[in-house]
């Protein structure tokens, strides 16, 4: 089976610390695959590598075939429909409104939407999350799980077929953890894939897939999990 | 030999730094180029850098302009008169406003007001993940936040040395009024004759190098912040003083060129 995403002996280091160190491993396309470890361990600079949000310090992240760093301008514009980022802390862009963080993905991988079918799409993305805020305030006007579900909409805002989520849980209410786990398990049922950060258990135990255990920057353990609930 | 081996190894790295600064002012030019073209969701991005670089430039600009044109005539004037050279003011008040001190002079007012606000907002932004935000949806930063920062502070620049210049030359006809009056007529004739093409030139071509290295030096210290806020400060001051030591460098360099040809 060949990988979706293929990390040959990775290592990130920044102003002299080792992040991540000699990282290998894959992601298969219509996978769960998740990365474990305490707190520090570089999960989210190892889930942001994969991504090709950052660039390594040695070794290669691919894409397919295709080193993820050398894509060209149109290769690139691709990939990025394709795959969305939620993060951790949200990352919205803190001088424009909810409607304009999720209006830029679209203005730019959906040039020919015009603006009312844009608020359409963003305004059922949003009721799909839970997101019943006012479009137009600012992320520093909502609490930390409200910029949560915003982020979570900028992520599903292109319909992707591969979502990296940096701990999605994290300061959601139980209703809009549940919300979250519908939208993740139709994701996955039409054969999409999803690489994750978490430590909550609970999460990890509805989407057990490939695991890899991160401890202090080096990719020790990997698992294969199935999911008992879908078993079940 | 520690210390001479310290600025040794900085050295080294300046040097080591300079073809990347360099490829990062080339990618700025083609990202600046193709922003007609591909930049529309920044649009509104060049529309608050020229808002704030130029437009709110402008009351000290102004204040600037009428208190050095009006001091440089009112010192001068007497002083060439007594010399029986008062038809060099002219020439004196063109060369100071128009060739040599108000293109720079703008310049620092335009580093001290933008050069700081661009570096610690971006990188701000790199602090917050805001930056690979853009990136995880297929944004590149350059191309968006880069481009229309350079394109707003060159822009601004150019114009507000022509403001400086239009202001630092005329409001003395009228403030001289009052301590040593001259004929108006008197006063534009001189000032024609003395404002020729080569000084328009040089000023404009100053204006417009000057707005790019603030630019270019402003969004490089601001992307250059890694992780730590306490970083963001520094990318501040850095802006600031790289973006004075370049200016000064390519304004003596322009000066020679333009006395040499």
């Amino acid at each position: 089976m060949q990988s979706l995403f293929r990390l040959d002996n990775v290592s990130f280091s920044s102003r002299g610390v080792q992040i991540v160190e000699n990282a290998s491993l894959s992601v298969q396309k219509g996978t769960v695959t998740a990365f474990l470890g305490k707190s520090g361990s570089g999960k989210s600079t190892l889930l942001k590598l994969t991504a090709g949000l950052l660039q390594p310090t040695f070794g290669t992240v691919y894409y397919g075939e295709q080193n993820i760093h050398t894509l060209s301008r149109m290769e690139t514009e691709i990939f990025r429909k394709k795959c969305a980022f939620m993060f951790q802390d949200s990352a919205l862009w803190a001088n424009q409104n909810i409607f304009q963080n999720l209006s830029l993905p679209l203005m730019i991988h959906f040039p020919e939407m015009n603006a009312e079918e844009r608020f359409q799409r963003i305004q059922n993305v949003c009721a799909v999350v839970g997101f019943g805020k006012d479009l137009f305030l600012r992320p520093a006007d909502l609490s930390t799980g409200e910029q949560k579900l915003a982020g979570f909409a900028r992520a599903l805002i292109c319909e992707p077929e591969i979502l990296f989520l940096d701990e999605c849980t994290e300061s959601l209410d139980r209703k809009s953890r549940e919300t979250m786990c519908q939208i993740l398990d139709s994701f996955l049922k039409k054969g999409n894939t999803i690489v994750y950060v978490s430590h909550e258990s609970g999460f990890i135990s509805r989407y057990p897939g490939t695991i890899y255990i991160v401890e202090s920057g080096k990719v020790q353990i990997k698992e294969i999990k199935k999911n008992t609930e879908a078993d079940a | 030999m520690d210390m001479v081996s310290a600025i040794g190894s900085t050295i080294i790295d300046q040097m080591k730094s300079i073809p990347y600064g360099l490829g990062y002012f080339g990618k700025m030019i083609e990202s600046s180029a193709a922003f007609v073209s591909r930049g529309k969701a920044a649009r509104k991005i060049l529309i608050m850098q020229l808002l704030f670089t130029f437009i709110e430039a402008l009351p000290i600009t102004s204040i600037l302009a009428v208190v050095l044109g009006s001091s440089i005539f009112l010192m001068g004037y007497p002083f060439l008169l007594s010399l029986g050279k008062s038809s060099l003011i002219y020439s004196l008040l063109v060369t100071i406003m128009s060739r040599e001190l108000g293109p720079i002079l703008i310049a620092f007012v335009v580093t001290a007001r933008s050069a700081t606000a661009i570096a610690t907002e971006i990188g701000g932004m790199v602090t917050s993940h805001e930056i690979e935000a853009y990136i995880s949806v297929g944004v590149d930063p350059i191309d968006h936040l880069g481009a229309p920062r350079f394109l707003g502070v060159t822009g601004s620049m150019f114009f507000l040395t022509l403001y400086f210049s239009f202001c630092g030359l005329l409001a003395p006809a009228v403030i001289i009024q009052f301590i040593h009056p001259v004929p108006f007529a008197e006063y534009f004739s001189g000032l024609f004759e003395e404002f020729t093409i080569r000084t328009i030139i040089v000023s404009l071509v100053k204006s417009i190098f000057f707005g790019m290295i603030i630019a270019t030096v402003s969004t490089y210290y601001g992307f250059a912040v890694e992780r730590a806020s306490t970083e963001v400060p520094v990318a501040g001051i850095q802006a600031v003083g790289k973006s004075i030591l370049f200016i000064v460098l390519v304004d003596a360099f322009i000066t020679v060129l333009s006395y040499v040809f």
